[in-house]
């Protein structure tokens, strides 16, 4: 689960499924349409399989029984190593540090958050991710320190799978993977996609530095972890089903960032007559400097 | 007889002006003095937890709409269930959650709320706020406030995009289906609650 995404929730929604191929690139066009294969053949059975679930529409869940063995694997695995490495790491090392390797982790992600931001048509966001990568490269030593933050620039992120959602891709059936956790199949499509083609990954393996992307990965795993320790913990022992209960977070708060009213989530006739629509409603865009209350 | 059959519409454009001009001011009122009186209180760190979770009860039956927040909880299966397990059910429901979030407010010393906007929908309103941390990681906080006895009531919170009564309500229909009826999920809230 992504938490440290930080564009705030009202984007604009000019984005539409017509924004795909538009652009330059045959590759990406390939990789669109691989893509879209792949999606069309692993969505192929209708999710609306549990007879349970027929009156509704809110669990997209046709996987459930396998699904709930992967997260049962995750969470054991979770219990033994994950969790584990996250308390020491809190408890070993300084916040100073651990805000460095934050900021490293984060640093690392900007070339794919900028290919994302290009591939997503949103030139503004791309202009000033690749700035922050440059201010934090050149000042920040290497992303160590977050210069860029000062200078306006707050962290952004996005993926893959965003992209394909604003591509119009819809999110289909809730997928647990095994070690990354909570998924969908196009956010699942995302991460394949995202694994072969991470310029930083790329550039590692290029200099002869095979280990380096699933030791990335790992520290960003432990420091992910580590900030959500305390949370994780309360969800766990307070939820009658922890499954249900991380899939309709997951779900929502996907819904959430990426702003698109396909994601969003059908109430399952939550109406005064039982009838169904999209809840909750988007957030209106605010803006982040509203005077505070009178 | 064109501008006498123009004033018969001047009311309804009047309305249809004046509607949105005056918008209910009530449920944002309703959650800034809930900011400012009752959430003091709650997360006062000096209180027990005996005492927070009986003030927490008294809120939840003041401010909330307990018995429409159990409707949306529950979906489908409210709609299936007889008069004395909905009864039962929203018994539990109070107890259950008083628990929970009386230990939850423990943490919450110094939360600040600024109003950040309010929108209307049919028979309910959004108020969207901006909760600061003791620790200054803000946090959106989104509360949706129906009417209830002449006045106004929380039926559900959306903390950043997650409302907390879909997420209940998908956990909830799991352990329903999952014991193939509600009894299930009454024996397991009362299992909880106990504990």
């Amino acid at each position: 689960m992504r938490d440290d995404v930080e564009h705030g929730p009202g984007m604009p929604g000019e984005r539409g499924p017509d924004r795909c191929p538009a652009a330059s690139g045959r590759l990406r066009g390939l990789v669109c349409v691989t893509l879209l294969a792949c999606l069309f053949a692993v969505a192929a059975p209708p999710p609306s399989g549990a007879s349970e679930e027929q009156d509704d529409p809110v669990v997209n869940d046709p996987l459930e029984p396998l699904n709930r063995v992967v997260f049962a694997i995750n969470e054991a695995l979770d219990t033994i190593i994950l969790r584990p490495a996250a308390v020491v790491y809190g408890a070993v090392l300084p916040d100073e540090v651990r805000l460095g390797i934050r900021n490293v982790v984060r640093h690392l992600s900007l070339p794919f958050t900028f290919v994302n931001d290009v591939a997503q048509g949103e030139w503004t966001r791309s202009g000033e991710t690749a700035q922050r990568f440059v201010i934090n490269t050149m000042v920040g030593f290497a992303g160590l320190y977050d210069a860029a933050a000062k200078e306006g620039l707050p962290h952004r992120s996005t993926d893959f799978g965003s992209t394909l959602a604003v591509w119009g891709v819809g999110d289909g059936p809730y997928l647990v993977l095994p070690i990354a956790g909570p998924s969908s199949v196009r956010d699942a499509a995302g991460l394949v996609v995202e694994s072969v083609t991470d310029p930083v990954d790329i550039a590692f393996r290029r200099a002869d530095l095979d280990s380096m992307p699933l030791i990335r990965a790992g520290v960003a795993a432990v420091d992910f972890r580590h900030r959500n320790l305390d949370t994780l913990d309360d969800f766990k022992e307070n939820s009658l089903d922890y499954y249900a209960f991380i899939r309709a977070l997951y779900r929502q708060r996907r819904a959430f960032e990426l702003d698109t009213d396909g994601d969003r989530y059908l109430t399952g006739g939550m109406g005064e007559s039982g009838e169904d629509y999209a809840y909750p409603p988007p957030r209106p865009d605010f803006g982040r400097s509203r005077p505070p209350a009178q | 007889m064109r501008p006498l059959r123009l004033l018969l519409f001047l009311p309804f454009l009047l309305c249809a002006l004046a509607g949105p001009a005056a918008a209910d001011e009530g449920p944002e009122r309703f959650i800034r003095e809930l900011a400012a009186e009752v959430l003091p209180q709650l997360t006062d760190p000096s209180i027990p937890l005996d005492r927070r979770r009986a003030q927490f009860r008294e809120v939840l039956n003041r401010d909330f709409d307990l018995d429409k927040i159990g409707k949306l909880v529950l979906g489908r299966h409210w709609r299936r269930a007889a008069p004395a397990k909905r009864e039962e059910f929203r018994t539990l429901l109070e107890d259950y959650l008083s628990g929970l979030y009386a230990r939850r407010f423990e943490d919450l010393a110094g939360l600040a709320i600024t109003v950040d906007g309010i929108r209307e929908f049919q028979g309910w309103s959004m108020v969207y706020t901006t909760a600061t941390r003791a620790n200054g990681t803000p946090v959106l906080l989104d509360w949706r406030v129906d009417r209830k006895d002449g006045g106004y009531a929380i039926t559900d919170l959306v903390i950043e995009g997650v409302s907390m009564v879909i997420a209940q309500r998908e956990e909830f229909s799991a352990i329903v289906v999952e014991a193939g009826g509600l009894d299930g999920l009454l024996i397991k809230l009362r299992m909880r609650i106990a504990g």
